[in-house]
């Protein structure tokens, strides 16, 4: 095998200034990076190391989409260490990334179909940031009728309210929203992602794509309700989580079969997941 | 390829001429006694030639306020490195696939990859934990890129595709006709009998088919979990990756194991593999089916039995693959 010793270190992260952290729940937050006048050269799906030094690295799903120019925006979690740490840091701080990784959401399969977006909780991260490319004002006419489906345990759960508001507004797209539970000033539905799904959403599940991300038990059930639905294995597209380290395909971690999760994923369609062990 | 034969004084001389760059494996240590020099260097391991137990991947500091990064450039002396066939197929058929991949080439096992000259002793006394025939080795396998060394009658035979790198092919004798179909015949019955025992084809497949299976529960009956046979396997190259220091420091690339149940547990708490079953079939499938369908019927396993022999419990991956392959076919 030819030996390549003109290549950067494929492990240094680079530091970009956090312009602006947005909350979003009481342990979630978003947060912008300023990318100094370059663009981002990732396609929605992928995710970056982003490393706190002294701390680690965390790989987190890219939520802004490429048409954003100039930033990239992570929705982030308080889960375990480097999330905590990256939950501690303010605006003008600098953050480490590396990336993009992964494979993307197969958007030329994608082209010219109608698209059905099921998101949960945070789930909707890494679906943003293809919701945005579609919606985009020049991406638009690539893609047919768009519905978004979104649903959180409760009113406090949804994220990227200041964006649904946008969404919601549109005419050129079905946007529901859903809540598991509703408190005093909730005046929308009310019910979970699947059942939602099946009960407020006709369409003819051969036209449709179907894009879901969210808490493994919804995934699953919303698969379950889907084909139940009559949507056929190949036209539904998920994620999948996995602890990792490299990003690259090399240190292990995220193996399933003959894949690397955080190489031949995160995205995966149904027809594939059913292919591969289910040890994720 | 360039060929010949040496006396084991020129040998012995040549090793001593170099033996302060000279790694070499516990294995051949062991096997050939002979050619080990005072000052040459005993890796246990050969994979600690190239990919490091501790690796320095780059700096960090806080200073003026705010974070900073430097890059650590990876730095190599040329070497030599002295092992057997099975070890040294760990590095051209696993360890190089894994860190040399294009676009994806990880700088500092390049380095020391580049500057590292391989001498492959023919293997003459197999013990009874040695399975290399088992996937697609042999005692007498080499590379062309290295030197290859084979005790022959109170001589040793060498051979190399790269004779500018090896300067002992200087002193090299051109062997005889009989003493090259000797060496000939040698090799063919060697590869006869070896191909004859190989692992049959389908066997990455039939093992990925029995993922369900109700065995592996019975399999990692044994095992400790310690990990000590992934970090003493040539072909392991599982790592962790953490940040040293607070406000100074650096990132620290280690070994790691799939034997931990640390190793796949997310920060939720959820843990893929949370029990014995699940780790001890992913170290078996891994090396006997998800690596060789990834990479063209390479096995991720040598057979150099090294896990054999320092497993605190006996735990045998010969004895579980053979177990399990021949269950292929067989399912109800």
């Amino acid at each position: 095998m030819a030996i390549d010793l003109e290549n950067k270190n494929i492990y240094l992260p680079r530091l970009f200034r956090i312009m602006e952290i947005i909350p979003e729940t009481s342990d979630i937050k978003t947060f912008r990076l300023d990318l100094e006048g370059e663009n981002s050269s990732h396609l929605p799906g992928q995710f970056a190391e982003l490393f706190v030094p002294g701390v680690g690295e965390a790989p987190i799903s890219i939520t802004s989409s490429p048409t954003q120019k100039g930033i990239l925006e992570f929705s982030i979690k308080r889960t375990g260490l480097v999330t905590s740490a990256i939950h501690r840091l303010n605006s003008n701080d600098r953050l480490g990334i590396r990336g993009p990784y992964g494979n993307t959401f197969p958007i030329s399969d994608l082209t010219g179909q109608n698209l059905l977006f099921i998101a949960g909780g945070i789930g909707l991260a890494p679906l943003r940031s293809l919701i945005n490319y579609v919606l985009d004002t020049e991406k638009r006419n690539q893609f047919k009728k768009v519905i978004i489906l979104y649903g959180a345990r409760s009113p406090q759960d949804l994220v990227f309210k200041w964006e649904l508001k946008k969404w919601q507004m549109r005419d050129d797209i079905t946007f529901l929203l859903t809540v598991d539970r509703g408190d005093d000033q909730w005046k929308g539905t009310v019910g979970l992602v699947p059942n939602v799904l099946k009960e407020n959403i006709q369409v003819n599940p051969l036209e449709w794509k179907s894009i879901i991300c969210g808490p493994p038990i919804m995934i699953k059930f919303t698969i379950k309700a889907l084909l139940e639905m009559g949507f056929q294995p190949p036209d539904i597209i998920t994620t999948l989580e996995m602890r990792m380290k490299c990003g690259l395909g090399k240190c292990g971690r995220c193996n399933i079969g003959p894949y690397y999760v955080c190489k031949d994923g995160p995205v995966f369609t149904y027809q594939q997941l059913q292919n591969i062990p289910e040890e994720y | 390829m360039n060929s010949g034969k040496v006396t084991k004084n020129d040998l012995i001389q040549w090793l001593r001429t170099h033996q302060k760059n000279f790694l070499v494996t516990e294995k051949v240590a062991h096997h050939q006694p002979e050619l080990l020099c005072d000052q040459s260097k005993e890796i246990k391991n050969i994979k600690e030639a190239l990919f490091l137990p501790w690796d320095k991947l780059f700096n960090y500091h806080w200073e003026n306020q705010q974070w900073n990064v430097e890059n650590i450039q990876p730095s190599a002396s040329p070497r030599f490195l002295m092992a057997l066939p099975c070890e040294a197929r760990a590095i051209y058929e696993v360890l190089d696939r894994v860190f040399l991949q294009p676009s994806e080439t990880e700088s500092g096992y390049a380095a020391r990859r580049q500057g590292l000259k391989m001498v492959i002793i023919g293997c003459i006394n197999p013990e009874p934990t040695c399975f290399c025939h088992l996937v697609g080795g042999n005692p007498y396998w080499t590379h062309p890129d290295a030197l290859f060394i084979l005790p022959f009658h109170d001589e040793y035979y060498l051979e190399t595709n790269q004779s500018e790198q090896f300067d002992i092919m200087k002193k090299g004798t051109t062997l005889n006709k009989s003493e090259k179909e000797e060496i000939e015949v040698l090799r063919k019955q060697m590869k006869e009998k070896t191909n004859q025992e190989k692992l049959p084809e389908e066997v990455p497949q039939g093992l990925y088919d029995l993922f369900e299976d109700q065995e592996w529960e019975d399999l990692s009956w044994k095992c400790l979990n310690c990990g000590a046979c992934t970090y003493l396997c040539p072909t392991c190259q599982c790592f962790d990756m953490n940040a040293e220091g607070r406000l100074k420091g650096f990132q620290l690339k280690t070994w790691d194991s799939c034997m931990f149940p640390k190793f796949t547990l997310h920060a939720s708490g959820h843990n893929p593999r949370p029990t014995f079953k699940e780790r001890v079939r992913q170290r078996v499938l891994h090396k006997f089916s998800y690596f060789p369908l990834r990479e063209e019927g390479r096995y991720g396993c040598v057979g150099c039995g090294k896990c054999i022999e320092i497993c605190p419990v006996n735990w045998n991956i010969r004895e579980a693959v053979e177990r399990m392959v021949k269950k292929i076919g067989n399912r109800s």
